[in-house]
């Protein structure tokens, strides 16, 4: 059996290059175990030189495609993947849908291809006249939350031979809007990061030793509740918690977070480093005491920089709602979202900064968790699950 | 970090029910039209926040065929007047983004104010029933 793996690898661009990175080996592993072979294909330059699986450039899929037995197309909800979101609709196959919505995609597409009138009929057709403003407002320049509720993942959806998700929460939602195509929910696999010894990270980044560190990591956009953050941030500090924000990620275009420290005279107490390689990531994790992964609304998506972080045995806090409700109540700290959100954010913060004994076990709860729940084995089994279950 | 024993002996789950639940508690206001009204207001502001924000870069985009050169020449012209039009959106980013900071820091204090009316209220209920109470034990007494 020969399997195709298409996936962006610029870990620059996605942060899915670095799932792919750490799966494909694993997974062509397996398959040459069952006298099978993976075929890696790449939509952009990413991958180093060196990789342990050979890759093909995505241009050569159609001419191979007849050779493979089943093909894996990793999906998500920004332009790093329109060129494998074509592929997908070329040549049919196991779409692994990072999240179930795909507007921001489908709309850059659109942007790009100079198709946003039929892009706009299709979003009326599927969810009404609300849906053609959202969109008509963001192609003009003004992206708002509601976009979430029009995934326009339907077209894809009803090409594809299978679905592989992440979460429950994921599936549920595929099935509702393609009822009877097999989907398989295959976790997310993470690595446990070690961390490095020493308070490096803090030196690096200029922050001091005594200070109760607090991270967020990934992408920092609207939808990370970052204000909210810093709003708490700052009323731990007007507490007497010498509390110092650790921002780590490519800033969005859509959110102005200096504007925002800016308002909350915040700017010597958060550190923002921008996009940083491994050997930082790690350092700027040690760094801190505690993790905060807000999300709110959501595409579905599962967070593997929350996972990667509870896997690091960092204790950390998360929104409630979509995935994030899988994970369990003794492993992370779930925050509504709602008028209490940074009365409990506070709370929360505060008594964890208090208490390192329960931000100790927070952390080795969560470590734990990902260990038994997240381990690469076990996302291999999803994959093949899909892969038998498609053919 | 500390010991795996000292870790087991804290009952994290139990620990971070208790803050919801004193939050969820302090939060509480009995009268469901002031909760209503509270709800609301925490909607509104989180819209305004929601559309705070316009793209610096507005996509100017045409259907192909004829479009192209509609599309070509507005590029061209967004291009020749970006000097003009990215320092008009980020004011307004910036002017929307204070609006947006002022509004959440209004509601929040709205309910603050609130919860500190409710809890008065029901304090000086208490306290009146205590009074009555005294002043009906204290006129059995003398009679």
């Amino acid at each position: 059996m020969i399997v195709g793996f298409v996936s962006p690898f610029d870990v620059s661009a996605t942060g899915i290059a670095t799932y792919s990175r750490e799966l494909a080996p694993a997974l062509a592993t397996a398959l040459r175990q069952r006298s099978g072979e993976l075929e890696v294909f790449a939509s952009d330059t990413g991958l180093a030189a060196g990789a342990s699986t050979p890759i093909r450039p995505l241009s050569d899929l159609q001419q191979r495609a007849s050779a493979l037995d089943a093909v894996l197309y990793q999906i998500g909800n920004s332009p790093a993947h329109a060129a494998i979101y074509e592929r997908a609709f070329e040549t049919p196959g196991i779409v692994v849908l990072h999240e179930y919505v795909l507007v921001h995609l489908r709309i850059w597409m659109a942007i790009a291809a100079g198709t946003h009138r039929a892009l706009l009929q299709e979003a009326a057709d599927l969810y009404g006249a609300e849906a053609k403003d959202a969109l008509t407002q963001a192609i003009g320049g003004q992206f708002s939350a509601a976009l979430l509720r029009y995934p326009l993942s339907e077209a894809l959806l009803a090409r594809s031979k299978g679905v592989i998700v992440h979460s429950a929460h994921a599936a549920k939602r595929v099935a509702d809007i393609r009822p009877g195509l097999p989907v398989t929910v295959a976790p997310m696999a993470i690595p446990l990061m070690t961390l490095p010894g020493g308070d490096d990270g803090r030196t690096r980044f200029g922050m001091s030793q005594d200070a109760f560190v607090i991270g967020a990591f990934g992408h920092i956009n609207p939808y990370k509740r970052i204000s909210k953050v810093l709003s708490t941030v700052a009323r731990l500090r007007d507490e007497g918690v010498n509390a110092h924000l650790l921002l780590v990620g490519s800033r969005s275009a859509n959110y102005a977070v200096t504007a925002d420290i800016e308002s909350y005279r915040l700017h010597p107490h958060v550190t923002v480093t921008g996009h940083v390689d491994d050997e930082r990531l790690r350092l700027c994790v040690a760094a801190c005491d505690v993790c905060v992964s807000l999300r709110h609304p959501t595409g579905g998506e599962t967070s593997a920089s929350a996972l990667r972080l509870m896997g690091a045995g960092r204790a950390v806090l998360v929104s409630t709602g979509g995935s994030f409700d899988e994970l369990p109540s003794n492993a992370v700290a779930r925050v509504d979202v709602g008028p209490q959100e940074e009365e409990l954010l506070f709370e929360y913060l505060r008594a964890l900064s208090a208490d390192r004994r329960l931000r100790d076990a927070l952390g080795a709860a969560a470590r734990a968790y990902v260990a038994e729940h997240h381990s690469l084995e076990r996302a291999v089994g999803g994959y093949l699950s899909a892969i038998d279950a498609s053919r | 970090m500390s010991d795996p024993a000292t870790r087991n002996a804290v009952d994290t789950a139990a620990a971070l029910n208790d803050i919801r639940e004193r939050v969820a508690e302090r939060a509480r206001i009995s009268d469901p039209a002031l909760a209503e009204a509270s709800r609301e207001a925490y909607e509104a502001v989180e819209a305004a926040a929601d559309v705070s924000v316009l793209s610096h870069v507005v996509p100017i985009t045409a259907d192909g065929g004829p479009w192209t050169l509609t599309r070509t020449v507005r590029r061209a012209l967004g291009w020749f007047l970006r000097w003009q039009l990215q320092p008009m959106v980020e004011r307004q980013n910036r002017f929307n983004g204070a609006a947006a900071r002022a509004l959440e820091r209004l509601r929040q204090r709205q309910d603050h104010l609130q919860r500190r009316h409710h809890e008065l209220e029901t304090r000086i209920a208490v306290l009146e029933a205590d009074a009555k109470a005294t002043r009906s034990a204290s006129g059995k007494e003398s009679m």
